[in-house]
């Protein structure tokens, strides 16, 4: 029996909301004081319209109990990738902007300032978002022996987070901002990404909730964090008066050197509990079941997770060393991160320990392959982290690009090939296929990312350390060596090399594109392919 | 009830749930070097936020044993440097260019201090090798012979100084007027031939324009001569900062002269002498005097 559309409680509710939203942000646009305020306002309005004509026409959001809700999750996949696509492409003419900055073309609009975010959040929000959602509805599904709570919900939560992203991105491009990094969207995309985000919990706990086994799997403990943790930052970080309610400008809650620490404590637990706890859950699903292998230890994937999530929680002032920031507040910012050191191994320990006894696999799997390659980076990454907020070399780190190779090996190495090695996993089980279109082509994007990654990161490092000894550098009399300009002029060549390792990872991710593009293509392996929900188990 | 297993790989029990089928965890014990290197650091971390200021007891936060401060420590180190750098700076505020070529430490303390503080104040403007930015941008050369306010080392200390079209009290001041436009004195022809006039006393040419009345309009309507001299040779003492129009040096492009001519140029370099100590502003002097430049 299917059940779904205007029918539910689920779908009147949805529809009594959009109906809401379309008089609210129509009235709002109307009465707009500026003008990209009123386009967004509009933009809203227009996306509820579809949503209730989609929900009045019962299409597509209706659902069989006994079958797992696949078409949600694939949907997931395919905003992933494009907006992967977009944000390495915008991410990568950035690079070449600044290596040779007449390609801002003295425009508003293509200058580094508003492209950065844009390139930061389409691959942070939208790129690891889209499969951060996508892959916690499709693990919760599965670990859970059920089907996904709701039917509108879950659809509401993926148009409504990506609307939030083009939201975001539109108004980066024309210069709407509150000046917070990573945090950028102005009260009105806040209010909406909040109204997202609290279903998308209800959906997520809802799952749990009518779990049919006894014990919830490691992964949705993860997921659960990520969920909650975010909620948190994101409400406290965006707190912000509008200047009017028709208009875009708000000023935040805190001012000085309280919005600096805000910031990083936001900016810190974003990277700990979007970028880290929630892709953990990606590695503790996608990696055993890649490799046939157990997952190596369960005692050390409690300990490391309430370690990680208790600990994380208070590193954010290393973002701050030697600023106004109080030296009590960078003591304590400093010793938590060396104490947060372990417990980020713990997940690298049990992703690649998972792998004993099917090492072998990496020769002939290149999906399983660029798995252990991201735990691999991230391992790396999270031994340069706390490495980076040690004081005396956090000294020499600070504001070069040393910090922006960290954040890329974490970012390209981590996040982005976990995302690639999750899709090829989950494009196959999905539609049904036996498996990828071209092995070959993943072996491809497995080196060329790799290439590009190190390309980037090398070239960072170089740039980083040349950067800060230049800065620090004295002569015997005690002048300073070299003036900034100098050290700008000394970053050229390294940054040529990173457009270059940037310009491989764009490529590689378009190879991935057309691949699931084929793979979908392909004819239906019937043998390969079930959404029937499990039967309960212990 | 949960299924414990052996796994026959490794040895270990599992500890007995399995989810999606086959996923399954094995029960094995923390790792021994993890569990004592997480102890290592959060021992360490302890002792770390015992000597130095951590943690608030009610509106003050613990000193830490050591008492440290970034505050202290900067004071002290800029203290050290003041001090040691004092009896040079002191020594470069009495001489006069003639002692500081004649004494060879004096001149390489000037040399150097002058290029840290110029490295730090000036190269936005004025290029690293204080070259300018780029033939034409409007930012001078300093490294040439062509000086608008004067090449001499108390020049150029004054130039530092009080700046130009700064605002300061005693700012270098004069003005090249727009000529062109609506209300212009000038039309449109009459720049164009004005501008061939000045072009031509370097050896260039300029297209559709007519040397002899561009030399009328130099000489009588336009009143160029005022401040740039009958023959184009720029300022004088009554005068002074107005550009040589003969050597073939163009602050802001040869092929901008109709420009400058029609909107008028009016460059702003800040005065210095709020920040800048007056050693600091003699030792970036003599740097720039010692670049090429220096009469």
């Amino acid at each position: 029996m299917t059940r779904g559309g205007i029918t539910t409680i689920g779908g009147i509710f949805t529809a009594l909301v959009l109906v809401s939203g379309i008089l609210l942000t129509g009235y709002a646009g109307m009465n707009a004081i500026d003008a990209v305020f009123g386009f967004h306002m509009y933009l809203m309005a227009a996306a509820a319209l579809l949503g209730l004509l989609a929900i009045l026409m019962g299409h597509p959001f209706k659902g069989d109990p006994s079958q797992y809700n696949y078409g949600v999750v694939k949907a997931f996949v395919i905003a992933t990738i494009f907006w992967g696509v977009t944000g390495f492409t915008v991410g990568d003419y950035i690079a070449w902007e600044l290596a040779f900055p007449f390609l801002n073309w003295d425009l508003p609009w293509t200058n580094f300032g508003r492209l950065r975010p844009l390139h930061t959040s389409a691959v942070i929000f939208a790129f690891g978002g889209n499969i951060l959602l996508g892959s916690s509805f499709y693990v919760a599904q599965r670990t859970n022996h059920t089907r996904l709570a709701g039917n509108v919900a879950p659809w509401f939560v993926f148009w409504g987070y990506n609307l939030f992203i083009v939201l975001a991105g539109t108004g980066y491009v024309l210069g709407v901002t509150q000046g917070h990094e990573y945090a950028e969207p102005e009260w009105y995309v806040d209010i909406w990404l909040t109204v997202v985000w609290v279903v998308y919990l209800m959906v997520f706990m809802g799952t749990l909730m009518k779990r049919r086994v006894s014990h919830i799997y490691v992964a949705n403990w993860f997921y659960l964090a990520f969920i909650i943790t975010i909620a948190v930052l994101h409400l406290v970080h965006n707190m912000a008066v509008p200047v009017s309610f028709f208009g875009l400008k708000s000023y935040s809650f805190q001012a000085g050197v309280q919005d600096a620490m805000t910031q990083w404590w936001y900016g810190h637990n974003a990277v700990g509990f979007f970028l880290t706890a929630a892709f953990l859950a990606m590695v503790y699903y996608f990696v055993p079941k890649r490799a046939e292998r157990p997952v190596y230890s369960y005692r050390l994937s409690i300990i490391h997770f309430w370690s990680l999530i208790f600990l994380y929680m208070w590193a954010g002032p290393h973002h701050l060393h030697y600023t106004a920031l109080p030296d009590w507040t960078q003591t304590i910012g400093m010793a938590f991160s060396i104490m947060l050191w372990m417990p980020s191994w713990g997940g690298m320990i049990n992703g690649l320990m998972t792998l004993s006894g099917a090492w072998d696999k990496l020769r002939t799997d290149p999906v399983l392959r660029m798995l252990v390659v991201s735990v691999a980076f991230y391992g790396m990454s999270t031994f340069e982290g706390p490495m980076m907020a040690i004081k005396a070399v956090n000294a020499l780190s600070h504001y070069t690009d040393w910090t922006i190779g960290h954040v890329h090996s974490g970012a390209m190495g981590w996040v982005g090939m976990v995302t690639f090695g999750v899709i090829y996993c989950l494009v196959p089980w999905l539609w049904g296929r036996k498996e990828m279109y071209s092995m070959a082509l993943v072996s491809w994007h497995f080196w060329l990312s790799t290439i590009g990654i190190l390309l980037y990161i090398t070239s960072m490092w170089v740039s980083g350390i040349l950067q800060g000894l230049m800065w620090r550098a004295y002569d015997n009399l005690g002048f300073l060596e070299y003036s900034f300009v100098e050290t700008v002029e000394a970053m050229h060549p390294f940054y040529v090399i990173r457009a270059l390792g940037g310009l491989f990872f764009v490529i590689g991710s378009l190879i991935m594109a057309y691949n699931v593009f084929k793979t979908i293509r392909l004819a239906p392996a019937e043998e390969h392919f079930s959404d029937a929900v499990l039967a309960p188990a212990e | 009830m949960a299924h414990k297993e052996i796994d026959h790989i490794t040895g270990t029990e599992t500890t007995g749930h399995a989810w999606d089928g086959d996923l399954k965890e094995l029960n094995t014990p923390l790792p021994k070097w993890w569990l004592t290197i997480f102890w290592i650091t959060v021992v360490w971390a302890i002792g770390y936020m015992a000597y130095y200021p951590s943690w608030v007891i009610g509106d003050k936060n613990y000193e830490g044993y050591s008492k440290w401060t970034a505050r202290a420590d900067v004071h002290k180190a800029l203290e050290d440097a003041q001090a040691r750098l004092a009896p040079s700076f002191a020594k470069l505020q009495g001489a006069s260019l003639a002692d500081i070529r004649n004494d060879a430490d004096l001149s390489r303390f000037a040399t150097k201090a002058g290029k840290a503080v110029f490295g730090d104040n000036c190269v936005a403007c004025n290029g690293t090798g204080a070259n300018g930015v780029f033939n034409g941008s409007g930012y001078p050369s300093l490294v040439d012979k062509d000086w608008l306010w004067g090449g001499k080392l108390e020049d150029i200390i004054e130039t530092i100084r009080v700046g130009i079209r700064s605002g300061h009290d005693d700012e270098r001041l004069n003005t090249m007027a727009a000529y062109g436009g609506e209300d212009g004195q000038l039309t449109a022809e009459q720049i164009r031939n004005v501008a061939g006039f000045v072009l031509s006393l370097s050896g260039s040419t300029l297209e559709g324009a007519d040397i002899n009345k561009g030399k009328a309009v130099y000489l009588d309507d336009g009143g160029c001569n005022a401040c740039h001299g009958d023959e184009g040779k720029g300022g004088t003492a009554d005068v002074p900062g107005a550009p040589n129009l003969t050597d073939s040096i163009w602050l802001f492009g040869k092929g901008n002269v109709v420009s400058s001519i029609t909107h008028g140029r009016n460059a702003v370099m800040p005065a210095w002498d709020k920040r800048l100590t007056p050693a600091q502003i003699k030792a970036v002097a003599v740097y720039v005097h010692s670049r090429g430049g220096g009469q």
